[in-house]
C-alpha cells in the first residue's frame, strides 16, 4: 500500500507542480479576454471539485450542489457591497455555504433520508433559493447597501482585491492566478483528505456503512461533515464566480447549473477529484466555441456530445489510458488488476 | 462485576409476528455462550436487538450495567461489542489490513492500533492477508479476516453469527481454535448451525424457540434434553 501511495503521491504531485507554475505564469501572457474567460472556467471548477468529492468520494448524490455555489456567491456580494474586503468575503462565502450544508445535512442524514430522497431535497432545497431570490426585488429587500434584485441579480459586485488591501484590486490575470492557486489548494486539501482517517472512514461509510456503523462510525455525522467540506468549496467558487463577473443572479440556484455540475462529474470519472476538473475546461471550452458558429444549436451539439463522451467513457475521462488522476485511483488499479 | 451482558424482557415485534418474546439473558465477562435454534427461532433478531440494528419492541439490554437499549450502532460498538455478521461482512475496495486499522483506530491511537492490528492478525492466522482485497479471498479466509477486523477493536463481548458457515471441516477446526483463542481476552456469544462445531467450543449453551428461551445450560445438558432434540432436531433424529 504504502509503495503504491508514494509512487501515487508522487504522480499527483507532479501535476499539482505544473498546474501552479502555469496557475503563476501563464496568465500573463494571455490576452485580456482569454484572461478573464479562463477565470470563470476556474470558478465553475470549484463546483465540480465539490461535486466530486461529495458524490464521488461521499457517496451523496447532490442533485442541487449549485445551491451552495449559489449561496456563496450572494455572501459574496452583500459582504464586498457592505464594504468588508475580498478575502474575508470569500471566507464569508465559505462559511455561508458550510454553515447552510451542516444544518441541511443535519436533518437529512440524522432523519435517514434514503439516499435518493437527499438527491430530490437537495434539488428541490436549491429550486426554492432560485424561487425565493427571484422575488426578492424591492427596496424593502435589501441587506444593508446589498439590494438583492429579484430575477435581475446583485450588479456591481467588488473584484477581488489584493489580500488585505482594500483599496488595490487585482487585474484579470492576477485574478485568474488568485483563483488557479486557490483551486489546487483546495484540491489538495480534498486529496489528503482522502489519506488520512477522515478520508477512510468517509469511503467505509460510502461503501458499507452498516459495517462501518458497526465498528464504531457514526456515519451520519460522517456525511453531514463531507456534505459540509463539499459546500464549502463551492462557496469559494460562488464567491470568486461573483467576483470576476461583478454580478450574481438567480440562476446559479437553476436546474441547468445544477446538472452541468453533474455531467462535469460524470464526464470527468466519478470518485476522482482531478477528472471533473478537466471535463468541466473541455466542456465549458467546446460551449464557447459552439456557440459562436451558427450551423447547428449550440446546446444540440453539446448534448450530443456529453451523450456520446458518457456512452464511450463511462468511467470519465479519468480512465482514458489508464490515467491516475488521483491519489484514490491507484489503489482501485490494483484491486482491478487483482 | 458478575453480569456482562443482560436482557430483561427483551421483545421484539414486526406487525403482529413475534420474534423475541421475554428474552431474559446474561453473560459473564469471559463466558463462552452459544445460541442455537430452529430456522426462525429469533436468534438472529436477538442479535440485531443487541446490536442496534433493531430497536426492542419493549425490554431492556444492559451493557456493563449501563442501559444500551434503542442506542444506535456506533454508540453499542463504541461500549465494547464487536459483532460479525452472517454473510461476511467488509470493505471490499479497501485491504484487509486497512479493514484491520479502520477497527483498530476506531477506539485506539496511532500505535496502540497497529499492536492491535498485529495480534488480531496472529491470533486469526491472516498475516499473510493483510495485503489482499477481501473480495479476492475464498469465503473461509473472509469469515476469518472479518473475525480478525472484529478483534482488533478489543471488544469486551463479541458476537459472531454463524461464523462456522460454509467452512470446511478442517476450516471449522482451525476456526475453534481461533474463537477459543479469543475467548481468553472477550465474553464470545456464538449463533450456530453446525452442532458438531458447537459441541466442541461451548460452555454453556441457550437454546431459542419461537422468540423465547426454551432451556439453558451445559452443552452435555441441553443436547440431551428431549425438548431440544424435538424442536431443534427433529422426533425421528432424537
Amino acid at each position: 500500500m504504502n509503495a503504491n501511495r508514494n509512487k501515487s503521491t508522487v504522480s499527483a504531485a507532479s501535476i499539482v507542480v505544473i498546474a501552479s507554475v502555469a496557475a503563476v505564469f501563464v496568465p500573463s501572457m494571455l490576452p485580456m479576454f482569454q484572461a478573464i474567460q479562463m477565470t470563470q472556467f476556474v470558478a465553475l471548477s470549484f463546483l465540480a471539485l465539490s461535486l466530486a468529492y461529495v458524490w464521488g468520494h461521499g457517496g451523496i448524490m447532490c442533485f442541487g450542489q449549485a445551491m451552495f455555489f449559489g449561496i456563496g456567491g450572494y455572501a459574496y456580494a452583500i459582504a464586498t457591497i457592505n464594504g468588508l474586503e475580498s478575502t474575508i468575503s470569500l471566507l464569508i462565502s465559505a462559511a455561508a455555504s458550510a454553515f447552510f450544508a451542516l444544518a441541511l445535512g443535519y436533518f437529512m442524514f440524522f432523519g435517514r433520508l434514503r439516499a435518493d430522497i437527499v438527491s430530490i431535497v437537495t434539488l428541490v432545497v436549491s429550486l426554492i433559493f432560485y424561487k425565493l431570490l427571484g422575488n426578492s426585488s424591492g427596496a424593502s429587500l435589501q441587506i444593508g447597501q446589498a439590494s438583492l434584485g429579484g430575477y435581475n441579480g446583485i450588479p456591481g459586485i467588488p473584484p477581488l482585491n489584493v489580500p488585505f488591501d482594500s483599496t488595490s484590486f487585482l487585474a484579470p490575470p492576477e485574478t485568474l492566478t488568485f483563483s488557479a492557486l486557490l483551486l489546487i489548494l483546495c484540491y489538495l486539501f480534498l486529496a489528503q483528505l482522502n489519506w488520512r482517517k477522515f478520508g477512510r472512514v468517509t469511503h467505509a461509510t460510502q461503501q458499507n456503512p452498516l459495517r462501518a456503523q458497526l465498528l464504531g462510525y457514526d456515519t451520519r455525522r460522517q456525511l453531514m461533515y463531507v456534505f459540509a467540506i463539499g459546500a464549502a468549496v463551492a462557496g469559494l467558487g460562488g464567491g470568486l464566480f461573483a467576483a470576476y463577473q461583478n454580478f450574481i443572479d438567480p440562476n446559479v440556484f437553476a436546474l441547468p447549473m445544477s446538472s452541468q455540475a453533474l455531467v462535469w462529474v460524470m464526464l470527468g470519472g466519478r470518485g476522482t477529484l482531478l477528472g471533473p476538473i478537466i471535463a468541466t475546461w473541455v466542456l465549458q471550452y467546446l460551449t464557447l466555441q459552439l456557440a459562436g458558429q451558427k450551423a447547428i444549436g449550440p446546446n444540440i451539439a453539446l448534448g450530443v456530445i456529453m451523450m456520446a463522451a458518457v456512452l464511450a467513457f463511462p468511467k470519465g475521462l479519468a480512465a482514458l489510458n489508464n490515467i491516475s488522476l488521483d491519489f484514490w485511483r491507484k489503489d482501485q488499479k490494483k484491486e482491478e488488476k487483482a | 462485576m458478575n453480569t456482562l451482558l443482560q436482557t430483561k424482557n427483551l421483545t421484539k415485534s414486526f406487525g403482529g409476528v413475534v420474534a423475541l418474546d421475554n428474552v431474559d439473558f446474561s453473560i459473564k465477562p469471559k463466558e463462552l455462550r452459544c445460541i442455537i435454534g430452529p430456522n426462525g427461532a429469533g436468534k438472529s433478531t436477538f442479535f440485531r436487538c443487541l446490536t442496534g440494528q433493531h430497536i426492542p419492541t419493549t425490554g431492556n439490554v444492559f451493557f456493563k450495567g449501563r442501559e444500551i437499549t434503542g442506542r444506535q450502532m456506533h454508540e453499542i460498538s463504541g461500549c465494547g461489542i464487536g459483532t460479525k455478521t452472517q454473510v461476511p461482512n467488509l470493505f471490499d475496495d479497501m485491504t484487509v489490513y486497512e479493514n484491520l486499522w479502520l477497527s483498530a483506530s476506531s477506539n485506539a491511537s496511532k500505535n496502540e492500533a497497529q499492536d492491535r492490528i498485529s495480534e488480531a492478525a496472529r491470533l486469526t492466522r491472516t498475516e499473510s492477508l493483510l495485503d489482499e482485497f477481501p473480495k479476492n479471498l475464498a469465503h473461509g479466509l473472509r469469515q476469518r479476516a472479518e473475525l480478525a477486523m472484529v478483534i482488533s477493536a478489543a471488544p469486551d463481548l463479541v458476537l459472531l453469527d454463524e461464523p462456522a458457515a460454509g467452512l470446511t471441516h478442517a476450516e471449522t477446526c482451525q476456526l475453534a481454535k481461533i474463537i477459543q483463542a479469543v475467548n481468553e481476552k472477550s465474553a464470545v456469544v456464538i449463533v450456530e448451525h453446525d452442532m458438531q462445531f458447537v459441541r466442541e467450543i461451548a460452555d454453556k449453551i441457550t437454546v431459542l424457540c419461537q422468540g423465547a428461551i426454551l432451556i439453558e445450560g451445559s452443552a452435555e445438558a441441553v443436547l440431551s434434553d428431549a425438548r431440544v432434540r424435538e424442536v431443534y432436531l427433529g422426533r425421528k433424529a432424537a
